[in-house]
């Protein structure tokens, strides 16, 4: 509905119809908030219990003392053990497709359960594909152009979905600097590279999708992830490693009603915000409302590399992160280098014979002054 | 203590003077005009009429010994002349007996007797006095036989300049203030004290017009009137002056198209259901928001109907404009407390909208253009002075400048809409008229899509027609008969992705066959009866795959059928002089209809589709649950004093058809369904109690009204409902009980050269959610405020005539913010940083304020100009307040932004040009 919006905007001659407002609300009391994902990969399971926090501050309190245990249905129990960021489950293990589970957590105060919950069967993602799309921009008062990412995946039993993503993509800088500026007439040349960096980013919405609505019982064309050229994301390589989680009907419901109420708004015709509820209740005070699901999912994933050159699209390559030109490298002699450096400067060649020297914004120059040059893992 | 003395022109009271004297007559067929000679001949009866009403009439009867009154009153019941007696003269007039105009009060006591006489003068006196048009004066009657009572009749008609009768002038004196109305022959008549008056004349199109009379007997005044050249910009005096304090209902509000002239425009069109919001106890949702909510109702439980026929989606692009072309609009009345029992299915309102009646005898054209869209309506006599086409069309040339926008790489988007309406009224005899209408507006949007799950075509149409034959079985016997069609339909259609292309669909119809029957019998009684029943047909919806690649699966939810049948009476009588009263009662019976399949749910689980049981099935045209029960509807009108009255209303009203919405607004895409196996009629009691005083010479209007109101199973839903395609609505459907409350206070100036109205609204409305499961509860099952609780609201509409050709409008509105569900909390999940909500509706967006200005100004002021032409320039929001239309929130690295969405947000200029021939 944005896009209605945006038409109101434009033809009654009006530029932002979105702006800030200012709102003062009550803090409601800290509420329980579960959060609790077990997946059918054999590793150490994790459950986070925290308090949920003032819409005014970042600071969220973890619960601790708790004590934490699933029970599957054929009767297994699996112990979670507190540390500084959560609740890990003393042995590793997998969901069983197929097997029942349910989370209690224990506080001094009172006792929390969850319902049981089943893990369904994921398919595998048969395809993880860019398309390039317009859109009107959320920012500017025009359409951006980008790369919309979708999934297919193969044909399963299991109707219901949610996705996750992590990605990953190549930052270079145009004028990479080679040496590094100590102090004072002190500089060396860099050990390690400067020029090309490593930006990694996951998913920040909640993304689901259903199979229930297409002839071949699949899930296709599930538009996971807009890459807008306005970024330098696909400037050079980019990675991108899709998580498929097959739920059931309820979690679906519970994180469609969650993206509903939370992503939701700027439109002329809102939904109706109010709690979501999960599946996760305080033991004899049905009155006490308790956040955040216990799910159980098997999960399947693919990651997948694109260069710019292989996506073939009409459209001109984005530009660098910062606009870096000729103008702003400053060219020099080694004699005045002191003068001009200061810690927002690179230094990027030194030359001896003619006597020359190169200086340039951070920006234009280290990649590492806004991210970092370790090369991930999978990196091809 | 001075007495006010009004005389109000009724018919069907005859008061004979000398009638004891007996007549015998023998009629065979013999012609009216003949009739009423031989009774002239036998006896000192003097008639006065237009010969052309009677000149095919014919008459048979006989009288022996026979009462004067009686051999009169006999002959004219068998056509459409009524007559007026006063002392030996008999007046009659053609057409529809006026009867909602019952004496006020008629005082002529002894008192004001002897004040009569008032400023008798010598004729040599005023001879000397100037001899011009108005000023000239004119003596009626002889003084021979001036009366010992000291009052006069004073009775004429008031033409055009074709010599037509005006039909609801005004016509009056100041001292003392005695008014009436013109009928629909023109005809008016004034009990005044002898001596010397100033009679003035007013009509809407018509220049303000006045005669001196010195009036010594009874007498007859013709006056006819001049055009007024700078009509389009004429304040009205309308004929229903007084009216408020007479009329028995409440909460009752006439809209005049003229009206809609002292509010300034938006975007170039007047707009006669914008007018309508800002009626006392009617609250609009501010701009961008379809539908509104009156005395604390939901949005769809208003019945807004065209020619007898209901509108589902009354308003264009999402809000912006009135799906009514106030061109071709008669009048609009908005009832919103004492709803006639004729009217019925919605618990807080009905807008009765009358399509323009084509004038019979000249063609007549208007038009207008603004910079979004132009109007053009015509009205084209097909019989003369029987049969008459009104057309009228309306259009958008948005599309156009979408694509002139420099830098726009919107250009996939399209916006337009257009509206038609046809009215043929055909006057087949004296008693009977047929009138046939059809009515069409379509809406286009496409919207390239920011979401590929958003649809990127929306087109919305309703469709209407109806017929309506209004006969007059007997002078005081009237029957309309209203059968018509109603459809509003959208189409959703996403194309973009080859493989998930669908359209989607929904569609409600509604048709229906009315019989009304008003009935005046003796002395002040109305009886009003009916029967009527209606057909809901609903499609809630179908999703078909687009192209050969699509993918989709058909989806194609079961058709929903109902009928809603009723059959009601009432009376409306003057037990006292100053008491008038009218009780209905209404019974109706609703059946939801199969097909369907119903799904039956654990009763110790709340409604999802995780606790189905069973499933009931039903036969095509079987019943799936029958609802029926009793409505009834009384008011009560005690006169204080002749400007002055109380009254009390006491009514209840059943909805079977409710909108699925979550938002306070109606969206084009919001559906409609009915009540059926789960969902429950909705259903309203209210009770209200007002007063009303016309001050000074019935300048200004002064209403207070309150009102309390209990509903029953109001709708609303659970977090993130969702509605389409939902075949089980009541998995996401809440009943509870609601209460609305509030107090209207209203002043209307309806004449000089500053005009207007200004009112004060107090309400609330509240709701309780207390189910037995959790997501069934809102706010721990305790009343709290619906998405459309705005406690405070002010309209103020005023009109300046600053000369005859400019005049400037101003409009100011406020409204307490509407309620909305704040973020309280905020915690992290799966990577998501969600915000937790407050109760829901326990926080406000900021109050709504806008002021509009306007300035008209007439071309010509030349009398034999063909055109009237004016250009008008108004300013929509000229304080650029930035009213949010809602507020939503968004939650990034921790820190929660507000955001409001602003429609109108700056000052919107708007220039157009209209004319009419």
């Amino acid at each position: 509905m944005r896009s209605t919006l945006a038409l109101y905007c434009l033809l009654f001659s009006l530029i932002s119809c979105v702006k800030p407002f200012d709102f003062k609300t009550e803090d409601a009391a800290p509420i329980v908030v579960v959060e609790a994902t077990i997946t059918d990969e054999l590793k150490t399971q994790e459950v986070h219990l925290s308090y949920s926090r003032s819409v005014n501050t970042d600071e969220s309190n973890s619960i601790t003392n708790a004590n934490v245990f699933i029970e599957s249905g054929a009767g297994d129990r699996f112990l979670f053990n507190e540390t500084d960021s959560g609740y890990y489950s003393d042995i590793e293990f997998a969901a069983q497709v197929g097997e029942t589970y349910k989370l209690f957590v224990n506080t001094n105060t009172t006792q929390y359960q969850s319902s049981w919950q089943a893990a369904l069967e994921a398919p595998e993602i048969e395809n993880v594909y860019l398309r390039y799309i317009e859109r009107p921009s959320e920012t500017l008062n025009r359409n951006e152009e980008g790369m919309q990412v979708f999934i297919d995946a193969e044909q399963s039993s299991t109707e219901f979905f949610r996705v996750t993503w992590d990605e990953t993509y190549e930052i270079r800088v145009p004028f990479p600097s080679g040496l590094d500026y100590l102090g004072p007439g002190n500089w060396i040349a860099r050990e390690e590279q400067v020029g090309t960096c490593y930006n990694s980013d996951h998913s920040k919405e909640i993304i689901t999708g259903t199979s229930t609505s297409n002839t071949s019982a699949r899930l296709i064309e599930l538009p996971v992830r807009y890459i807008s050229f306005e970024t330098d994301m696909l400037r050079n390589k980019y990675s991108i490693e899709v998580t498929l989680y097959a739920i059931d009907r309820e979690t679906h419901e519970f994180y469609k009603s969650l993206k509903e109420v939370n992503q939701s708004g700027g439109s002329l015709f809102d939904t109706q915000q109010g709690a979501v509820l999960g599946n996760v209740n305080a033991v004899g005070d049905e009155s006490e409302i308790v956040l955040g699901y216990f799910e159980v999912a098997s999960v399947k994933k693919k990651r997948v590399f694109f260069t710019w050159d292989e996506l073939d699209v009409p459209a001109s390559r984005p530009s660098y992160r910062y606009s870096c030109t000729a103008n702003e490298i400053i060219d020099t002699t080694p004699d005045r280098i002191d003068g001009l450096m200061n810690s927002s400067r690179r230094l990027i060649t030194v030359g001896t014979m003619p006597p020359t020297a190169s200086i340039g914004p951070a920006e234009c120059t280290d990649c590492t002054s806004f991210s970092s040059s370790q090369k991930p893992d999978f990196w091809q | 203590m001075k007495k006010t003395l009004f005389i109000i022109l009724f018919f069907g009271f005859f008061g004979w003077a000398n009638a004891q004297e007996q007549y015998s007559f023998q009629f065979d067929s013999t012609s009216l005009e003949q009739v009423i000679i031989t009774i002239e001949n036998s006896s000192n009866l003097k008639f006065y009429y237009q010969s052309s009403w009677i000149d095919s009439l014919h008459y048979t009867g006989k009288f022996v010994d026979a009462e004067l009154s009686q051999v009169v009153e006999t002959v004219f019941e068998n056509f459409d002349i009524y007559i007026y007696q006063d002392s030996n003269k008999v007046y009659l007039t053609k057409g529809t007996r006026i009867i909602d105009q019952p004496l006020i009060s008629q005082r002529s006591d002894s008192e004001n007797a002897k004040a009569g006489a008032k400023g008798l003068i010598f004729s040599q006196d005023y001879n000397e006095e100037s001899n011009f048009d108005n000023d000239r004066i004119i003596e009626i009657g002889s003084r021979s036989k001036m009366s010992s009572s000291g009052y006069a009749s004073l009775v004429g008609y008031v033409t055009d300049e074709k010599g037509e009768g005006i039909i609801g002038a005004l016509v009056y004196t100041q001292e003392p203030v005695v008014a009436a109305t013109t009928d629909i022959n023109g005809f008016y008549s004034l009990q005044l004290p002898n001596g010397r008056h100033t009679i003035f004349i007013q009509h809407a199109g018509m220049e303000d017009t006045y005669r001196r009379v010195v009036l010594l007997s009874d007498g007859k005044l013709d006056i006819d009137l001049k055009q007024d050249v700078i009509a389009l910009q004429e304040l009205l005096v309308e004929s229903e002056r007084s009216a408020n304090i007479r009329n028995i209902e409440m909460g009752v509000r006439k809209i005049n198209v003229e009206d809609a002239k002292s509010v300034p425009i938006v975007l170039g069109e007047r707009d006669v259901m914008k007018v309508a919001t800002t009626v006392a106890g009617v609250q609009s949702l501010g701009e961008g928001a379809a539908g509104f909510n009156v005395r604390g109702g939901k949005s769809d439980q208003n019945l807004i109907l065209f020619n007898g026929a209901p509108v589902y989606n009354a308003s264009h692009f999402m809000g912006f404009f009135s799906v009514f072309n106030s061109d071709v609009i008669d009048d609009l009345e908005v009832f919103k407390s004492s709803i006639p029992a004729r009217f019925g299915g919605r618990l807080s309102s009905v807008f009765d909208i009358a399509g323009k009646k084509a004038d019979q005898d000249e063609f007549q054209a208007s038009a207008g253009f603004s910079p979004v869209t132009s109007r053009i309506s015509t009205e084209i006599p097909v019989i003369q002075g029987k049969a008459g086409l009104t057309l009228g069309g309306r259009t958008t040339y948005s599309n156009w400048i979408l694509k002139q926008i420099k830098n726009a790489t919107f250009r996939e988007n399209r916006a337009s809409f257009s509206d038609f309406v046809v009215q043929y009224d055909h006057q087949l005899d004296s008693t009977n008229s047929l009138t046939f209408s059809t009515y069409l507006s379509t809406d286009k949007l496409r919207l390239s899509s920011d979401s590929l799950l958003s649809f990127s075509d929306i087109r919305y149409r309703n469709t209407i027609s109806s017929i309506n034959w209004n006969r007059l079985i007997s002078p005081n016997f009237v029957m309309d008969l209203n059968g018509y069609y109603s459809r509003y339909a959208y189409l959703l259609e996403n194309d973009e992705l080859e493989l998930s292309a669908f359209k989607q669909d929904f569609s409600i119809n509604d048709w229906g066959l009315n019989a009304d029957f008003n009935y005046y019998g003796n002395g002040d009684k109305i009886y009003s009866f009916g029967v009527g029943s209606k057909s809901y047909l609903i499609n809630p919806g179908s999703k078909t795959p687009v192209g050969e690649n699509s993918q989709i699966i058909p989806v194609d939810l079961n058709k929903k059928r109902g009928r809603e049948s009723f059959v009601y009476g009432g009376v409306e009588f003057d037990p006292k002089p100053n008491l008038k009263v009218s009780i209905a009662g209404r019974y109706v019976m609703y059946h939801a209809i199969g097909k369907q399949d119903v799904l039956l749910y654990d009763p110790l689980a709340p409604k999802n589709i995780g606790s189905v049981t069973d499933t009931l099935s039903f036969d095509q045209g079987k019943f799936i649950k029958t609802y029926h029960g009793p409505e009834y509807r009384m008011s009560l009108r005690y006169t204080l004093t002749a400007n002055s009255s109380v009254k009390f209303s006491l009514n209840s009203n059943r909805q079977y058809l409710h909108t699925l919405s979550n938002s306070a607004s109606l969206s084009p895409t919001d559906t409609w369904t009915l009540s059926d196996y789960h969902l429950k009629p909705q259903s309203a009691q209210q009770a209200s109690l007002g007063f009303y005083t016309n001050l000074f010479g019935n300048q200004l209007e002064v209403s207070a009204e309150s009102y309390y109101k209990r509903i029953r199973n109001l709708l609303d839903f659970k977090v993130g409902a969702e509605f389409l395609l939902n075949e089980n609505v009541e998995t996401v459907a809440l009943q509870g009980p609601g209460k609305s409350y509030g107090f209207e206070f209203s002043l209307k100036k309806r004449a000089g050269k500053l005009n207007g109205w200004v009112n004060y609204t107090y309400s609330r409305s509240f709701i309780r959610l207390d189910g037995e499961y959790n997501e069934e509860i809102i706010n721990r099952g305790e009343y709290y405020p619906t998405n459309y609780d705005k406690p405070h609201n002010i309209n103020l509409i005023a009109n300046y005539k600053l000369t005859k050709r400019i005049s400037f409008s101003y409009n100011l509105n406020y409204s307490t913010g509407r309620p909305v569900t704040f973020p309280t909390a905020a915690y992290d999940f799966s990577g998501v940083e969600v915000l937790h909500y407050s109760d829901r509706n326990t926080f406000r967006i900021p109050d709504y304020l806008r002021m509009d200005i306007g300035i008209n100004l007439d071309e010509g002021h030349r009398l034999k100009k063909f055109t009237h032409s004016y250009w008008s320039f108004s300013v929509y929001n000229l304080l650029g307040r930035d009213n949010p239309y809602s507020v939503f929130f968004d939650l990034r690295d921790g820190e929660v932004s507000g955001y409001k969405l602003v429609i109108f947000g700056s000052p919107v200029p708007t220039l157009s040009f209209n004319f009419r021939f």
